[in-house]
């Protein structure tokens, strides 16, 4: 039997018993290397996740390998032996090796021997070996693949058991592309969704379900509630790109919060390191952000026309009063709504309406006048927006903004060159008229034909002097009217022209005059607008360069560099306005344009620096406005020739005006003061007249009226209602009698009176409305409080008759001291009259009437009827008040001097001026002004210096 | 008058400018001191390519070579520069440097974006901070370059190149460029500084009917020339004194020049015990008492110097300049002493001696005006209230000449002026007026008489001038003609009726077509000056 039989049969018999162990035990092997590389990769970092694919292949690699092995294991006869014999019988197994290398060697080499002898000598040691130890061997080897089979076999059956969706977590995260496993796993049971949109959107809260696009507000909180399916498993809500984890919610399941910004797909995931598992049926969200109001803005200048919509550029100029229309509309809710105001970097912010955000849409409306501070400050475009803010505090920008409306001021100082224009052309017509009568004169021996026609020239040319000077004293340009002292001079000058000429005067002489009044008064007025311009236009130069240095540092260059185009063109703009005031305003002006040409060469070249320099130079020197060349010596200094020109004024007309209007003025501080002389004496002579004998009346007077009063009611009632009429009757009479008490029978009548109005009212009121008021109550108390009333009033009377009895000395003093005022007055008229100082026809009739009742007045103090002199001092001294003309200087710019307007001081020597007219409606500020002084004044008592404006005051009101 | 003012107040800011150097060389602590001391020189002697290369030679960081780089930018015109150099933290709250930095940033101000004109052949460098005085340019470079050549002439002194003029719009501006305080310059009138290496004069368009703008610069150049021959260290009256002797030297004397004018006002003073005093004028004219002394002490320099160099020689006059250059601002005496032998006051002693007898006094002095000696008159005499109301129908008439010039009515016009003329006869202002109204009416003969010659006004006058010239060019007296001309643009060029050779356009308006085109001058600067004159007038 040939030696590679006999083997052959050993390894049969050893393969017949091993084999099927060893296949049972790589089965187990592979299933526990299975579950082992699932866990690794499941911790789900990069690492984890190579390490457990390796051991995989490397597992799979090494059962199969092991199963080849062991088919063909026959076929290598060497490795037969070694892996058969050897192990079964060690030293049989070797002697058999050693003869299977001889008979190898021999087969391959004649030189070591003979092949048949190795031959046999193989059969022979083959022989010797004993099946039954091959076959005890493979029985002991397939003993222990069997155990081994069994220890895998059983610790996968434990892995497995113990935590089965482990070794799918592992796989599906060992299966991840891009950091996301292929198979969704369920993680929460008892899912549940909530949305609780924006506070600020006042909507209820929604629970969403899975499936269908979910409708969001932006900003909505979702909260996804759930049981966790599996324990230890780091649950996360994403949308792929954030996450937020699962926090327990101390109730067994787990909670998370997120906030909707964008639209996405949400979904609950698990978290193995790099890895998340993805839950199945994510959220489909999309997301609606809160847009900014819309706003549509449509204005109109005139009441009778129809709104047009924005965008539009308007001339400030043209515009008396601007009606802005809104209609504001938000996809949630309203807050407020501003009309905003924007020049160059200043803006300012008018809140017209505020709303609690419970409406989606506001409509109103909104005036701005021209003579709105604002507005009249402004020399650089003004763009006017209406603006809306939603109820969304999370962005404080997030305003609607509807188109603008750009108001294009008037250049600085334009209206100041239009007033000074009409005067010019007042002059100028003056001076043709001056012509026209030199001419006239030149001619000798006129024939009556040349007369008539010479007169009838004279008269037209008169007439158009007389219109053009009237034009241009009532001229308002933007707001802009001529000083009162300055209007009332110029239509004495017109009156002057329009007064025939005396026989025997030269009507030259008398058009020269004027010709050089009115001149006199241009070239002060041209002097004052040039330096208040001159100031205005360097607030100008100060924004172009303030926008200089904007474009410098500002990222936001194109705008800066429009804002500075704007800038500049209102700097040439207002020096071209400068140019036409006067002198002055000429070399200011052509100051202003040499500098604008290097800050506009500075632009060309981009040198941004260079503006800057000269636009703060410029402004430096036009807050300094004095002429180019400001010495009285006339140029030469230093090569010492001048040019000699004519010097002096060739008119003082204006100085000699005001003059009488400063006498004027000082006549009427004079009477005003006079008045309180005589107040003062009869109050005065009141103090001295005996009132004892009245003392213990008023008191028992003063407890009737009180018991009288208990019967109505007490204040606190709705304002304006009959029982607020009543209680306030109550509180006058209350106070009559307080008044009664301590003798003050003035203020006892006056309150009586008030009381008894009051209650009169009262009852009107209760009779109308149908009120349970008693009304009855009402009359009685009314005709038992009149008789107390009319007491007082005759005490009163007694007390005037005694006080005036008393100071009659004094009152026959200010009676030829009023009769002087009279004479200064009738003085000051006549000098208005005519000439240089001539004053407008409404001053000379109220001066007229002042000095005819002036005259009354000091006849009845010379009588002794003080309480009728002192009313006729008054009713005289409105007539005075109303005759200051006040000086031909225009007025100052308010931010200059804190002096009222019309260039007169509050006061004078220490003493509160008590004259002032009550501002018209037309100056509703100053009116508003007025009011709250006169209200202060009010609230400090009756007495005092103060007492006749406020009377006049009310009066004027009541008018 | 109040430039001597301000040439003292020059004096003292550039003597504070090189104490300031040597103070920053000395808070330096280094040892470069004479170096330093080189470039301020150099700088002082408007050798500003010296200044420049030693500078360069220095290379280094130090305070006091960063304040004279700052020194030097001032010289040459950039002040931006200079500005930049002193705002360094180095020279905040350096009291020494503190005027030149609040010059440098006030200077920045006025100069940034100025239009620069070089004319490198003639060597003038010109700034112009208002385009429109572009038209004066040519006259200016001609003017300097006359004056410039004139002080080799008569000083001995080469002036570099190129000569710099800054040319300004206003007061404010020329105080903002040169340091002057601008109230300073109101007050007294200031109308050029020769400053920091520089001439800065007021445009004539400042001044209202212009001034003698040409006869400024070429005293202001001899300022800058003295600064360079004395290295800065010219006494006041000397300064002045040359000043005002050269100022008119440039060009052919004219008929209002009136050289001895000085001299009698003078010898005046002296007589009544006015006199100021050659070297008692102080740190300032503008601290004398009354403008009168102002007027004074002018004239005393004037007299002065002439009668010195009269005496003493041009020759003299160069070695004193010399000599002064090398010496300390106070040793004026010596320099006198090894030039002439003799001290200041000896010169000043003959000087009064010779004017007092060589000037008799004026002999019908209006007593009655000055009132007794030393006593003012309580009430105003007769005369003084007859002036008074001289003045007041003076103005009154021709306001209202101009009025109804200016509204078209010539003949009436002429018809207020000649109601005055009687007052002042003499006046050209006034003068003018009425010929230029006769002209509109159309009495050019009138006309023509009234500015038949130089003799019947008393002073110069542009408009007088140019009707003067235009009348001469019409009876065929070129040459006359064109001195007139140019004599009234050295006064007022930028008015229409100068600018344009005796020309206007009623009312400023072109005239009807049928008129013919408005006459336009044929010398090239006149005419470029009268078509600068009527567009400003359209504007």
């Amino acid at each position: 039997m040939p030696p590679q039989h006999i083997l052959d049969s050993l390894v049969r018999l050893w393969r017949r018993k091993v084999t099927p162990a060893l296949a049972l035990a790589l089965m187990a092997g592979v299933l526990l290397g299975v579950l082992l590389t699932a866990h690794v990769s499941r911790v789900g970092t990069i690492g984890a996740r190579v390490l457990g694919g390796v051991l995989l292949v490397t597992l799979l690699i090494g059962a199969l390998t092991t199963l080849v092995r062991q088919r063909r294991l026959a076929r290598r006869p060497k490795e037969s032996v070694e892996r058969v014999l050897v192990p079964a019988d060690p030293e049989t197994g070797k002697r058999v090796l050693r003869a299977l290398n001889l008979a190898e060697q021999t087969r391959a080499r004649t030189d070591v021997g003979s092949h048949d002898l190795a031959d046999l000598h193989l059969r022979r040691v083959l022989s010797r070996v004993s099946p039954k130890t091959v076959e005890g061997a493979a029985s002991r080897r397939a003993r222990s693949w069997h155990f081994a089979a069994m220890a895998a076999g059983l610790t996968s059956l434990v892995v497995m058991v113990i935590a089965p969706l482990r070794i799918l977590e592992g796989y599906d995260v060992l299966m991840a592309r891009g950091g996301r496993a292929p198979l969704a796993i369920p993680w929460l049971d008892f899912t549940r969704v909530q949305a609780q949109p924006p506070a600020y959107l006042r909507a209820r809260d929604r629970v969403l379900f899975p499936g269908a696009v979910q409708v969001l507000p932006k900003g909505t909180v979702l909260t996804v509630r759930g049981v966790p399916k599996f324990d230890s498993r780091h649950l996360v809500l994403t949308d792929g790109k954030s996450e937020v984890p699962f926090v327990s919610d101390a109730k067994g399941g787990v909670v998370a919060r997120w906030t909707l910004e964008e639209s996405t797909r949400l979904m609950v995931g698990a978290r193995f390191g790099d890895v998340l598992i993805p839950g199945p049926e994510p959220l489909e969200l999309e997301s609606v952000p809160d847009r900014p109001p819309v706003v549509e803005l449509q204005f109109r200048l005139d009441q009778s026309a129809k709104a047009r919509p924005a965008p539009a550029r308007l001339k400030l100029a043209d515009v008396e009063r601007l009606e802005l229309f809104y209609a504001a509309s938000d996809d949630y809710g309203l807050r407020q709504v501003d009309v905003v105001l924007t020049a160059g970097d200043r803006d300012q912010r008018r809140t017209i309406d505020r709303l609690a955000g419970e409406v989606r849409s506001a409509q109103g409306g909104h005036v701005l006048l021209a003579t709105d501070a604002f507005l009249r400050r402004m020399f650089l475009p003004v763009r006017v927006t209406v603006q809306a803010r939603d109820t969304d505090p999370t962005e404080d920008s997030k305003w609607g903004i509807s188109r603008e409306i750009v108001l294009v001021p008037p250049a600085v100082g334009e209206r100041e060159a239009a007033r000074y224009s009409d005067l010019k052309q007042g002059r100028d017509e003056l001076t043709r008229l001056l012509a026209l009568r030199m001419a006239h004169e030149a001619v000798v021996n006129r024939s009556p034909k040349q007369m008539g026609q010479h007169r009838k020239e004279d008269k037209l040319a008169q007439a158009r002097a007389a219109t053009a000077l009237r034009t241009a004293a009532d001229a308002v340009h933007g707001g802009l009217r001529m000083p009162s002292g300055a209007r009332a001079f110029i239509l004495g000058q017109a009156r002057v022209i329009d007064r025939a000429v005396p026989r025997g005067a030269s009507a030259v002489r008398r058009s020269e005059d004027v010709v050089l009044a009115v001149d006199s008064v241009l070239r002060r007025m041209g002097v004052t607008d040039a330096r208040n311009v001159s100031k205005q236009l360097g607030d100008v130069a100060e924004e172009v360069a303030v926008s200089a240095r904007a474009v410098l540092n500002s990222e936001e260059r194109t705008r800066s560099v429009q804002r500075l185009d704007g800038a500049v063109d209102s700097l040439k703009r207002g020096g071209k306005s400068l140019r036409q005031l006067g002198t002055l305003g000429a070399d200011l002006g052509s100051v202003a344009k040499a500098d604008t040409g290097r800050i506009e060469r500075a632009i060309k070249d981009e040198n941004w620096v260079a503006v800057e320099l000269a636009a703060r130079h410029l402004a430096a020197r036009l807050r300094r406005p004095n002429p180019s060349f400001g010495s009285k010596r006339r140029g030469g200094v230093e090569s010492g020739g001048s040019v000699g020109q004519p010097s002096g004024e060739p008119s003082t007309a204006d100085d000699g005006f005001n003059q009488l209007a400063q006498e004027l003025d000082s006549l009427a501080r004079d009477h005003a003061g006079e008045i309180s002389n005589m107040e003062r004496a009869l109050a005065d002579g009141e103090k001295a007249v005996p009132m004892d004998d009245l003392t213990d009346e008023a008191k028992q007077r003063a407890e009737k009226i009180r018991k009288l009063l208990r019967d109505l009611p007490l204040s606190g009632a709705e304002p304006g209602s009959p029982r607020a009429r009543a209680a306030l009757g109550r509180e006058h009479g209350s106070a009559m009698a307080q008044s009664l008490e301590q003798m003050a029978l003035r203020d006892a009548v006056k309150s009586g009176k008030s009381a008894m109005a009051a209650l009169r009212d009262a009852r009107k009121r209760a009779k109308a409305a149908g009120a349970d008021l008693q009304q009855q109550t009402l009359k009685r108390t009314e005709d038992e409080l009149m008789p107390h009333v009319r007491w007082a009033e005759q005490q009163l009377e007694r007390l005037r008759k005694g006080a005036e009895a008393r100071s009659k000395q004094a009152l026959q003093g200010g009676g030829d001291r009023e009769q002087e005022l009279a004479r200064r007055a009738g003085n000051l008229g006549s000098r208005g009259l005519v000439g240089e100082t001539a004053l407008p026809q409404d001053m000379l009739e109220n001066i007229q009437r002042a000095e005819s009742l002036m005259r009354d007045a000091a006849r009845e103090l010379s009588a002794g009827n003080g309480k009728k002199g002192i009313e006729m001092q008054r009713k005289a001294q409105r007539w005075l008040e109303r005759s200051t003309p006040g000086q031909t200087e225009s007025e100052p710019q308010e931010s200059d001097t804190g002096k009222s307007p019309t260039g007169k001081s509050s006061g004078g020597k220490g003493q509160m001026s008590t004259e002032g007219t009550v501002p018209g409606g037309d100056r509703k500020n100053r009116a508003e002004d007025f009011r709250k002084r006169v209200l202060r004044g009010l609230g400090k008592g009756s007495d005092g210096k103060l007492s006749p404006a406020v009377r006049r005051y009310a009066e004027a009101l009541l008018r | 008058m109040k430039g001597l003012a301000s040439r003292v107040r020059g004096l003292l800011l550039c003597g504070v400018a090189v104490a300031a150097t040597l103070g920053v060389a000395r808070a330096d602590g280094i040892g470069n001191r004479s170096r330093v001391q080189r470039i301020a020189n150099a700088t002082t002697e408007l050798d500003v390519n010296r200044a420049q290369k030693l500078l360069n030679e220095a290379n280094s960081d130090s305070r006091s070579l960063a304040f004279e780089r700052a020194r030097l930018a001032v010289y040459l015109g950039d002040c931006q520069t200079a500005a930049a150099i002193l705002a360094g933290p180095s020279f905040s709250g350096e009291e020494q440097a503190a005027d030149l930095v609040e010059l440098t940033k006030t200077c920045s101000g006025a100069t940034a974006a100025g239009l620069v004109v070089e004319d490198k052949k003639q060597g003038v460098w010109i700034r112009l901070q208002d385009e429109r005085d572009r038209v004066l340019v040519p006259i200016i470079v001609d003017v300097a370059v006359k004056a410039r050549a004139t002080m080799v002439r008569d000083l001995g002194v080469v002036m570099p190149r190129p000569l710099r003029i800054d040319l300004v719009r206003d007061l404010f501006s020329l105080a903002a460029v040169t340091g002057l305080p601008v109230t300073a310059a109101e007050t007294t009138g200031t109308i050029a500084v020769a400053r920091w290496g520089r001439v800065t004069m007021l445009s004539p368009r400042a001044v209202s009917h212009g001034y003698p703008w040409q006869d400024t610069l070429a005293h202001e150049v001899t300022h800058l020339a003295l600064s360079r021959a004395t290295r800065d260290n010219a006494p006041l009256w000397l300064q002045e004194g040359i000043a005002k002797r050269e100022e008119s030297r440039w060009r052919k004397p004219e008929p209002f020049d009136r050289p001895g004018r000085y001299d009698r006002i003078a010898a005046d003073a002296l007589r009544d015990g006015r006199s100021v005093g050659v070297d008692a004028i102080g740190a300032s004219i503008a601290l004398l008492p009354t403008p009168e002394a102002a007027g004074i002490a002018f004239a005393e320099v004037t007299s002065f110097m002439a009668y010195w160099i009269e005496r003493n020689g041009v020759a003299a006059l160069r070695l004193l300049l010399a000599d002064l250059k090398g010496l300390a601002r106070g040793e004026t005496d010596q320099a006198m002493i090894s030039v002439t032998g003799f001290p200041l006051r000896y010169w000043t002693a003959l000087w009064k001696k010779d004017r007092l007898a060589k000037l008799k006094p004026d002999a019908p002095q209006a007593d009655a005006e000055k009132g007794k000696k030393g006593k003012k008159p309580k009430t105003p005499t007769k005369n003084a209230r007859q002036r008074a109301v001289d003045e007041r129908e003076l103005a009154r008439r021709v306001r209202l000449g101009d009025l109804l010039h200016a509204t078209g009515h010539a003949p009436q016009a002429a018809t207020q002026l000649l109601r005055v003329l009687n007052v002042a006869p003499r006046e050209p202002a006034v003068v003018a007026r009425l010929a230029r109204a006769h002209v509109d009416a159309g009495d050019l003969g009138l006309a023509a008489k009234l500015v038949e010659s130089t003799d019947s006004v008393r002073s110069s006058h542009g408009a007088w001038m140019a009707l003067h010239g235009r009348f001469l060019l019409q009876s065929r007296q070129a040459e006359n003609a064109d001195r007139a001309f140019r004599m009234g643009v050295a006064i007022d060029p930028l008015s229409e009726t100068v600018a344009c050779e005796g020309y206007w356009r009623p009312g400023g308006r072109d005239p009807a077509p049928t008129a013919g085109k408005p006459h336009l001058p044929k010398d090239p600067a006149r005419r470029a000056l009268c078509e600068a004159a009527r567009s400003a007038h359209d504007l």
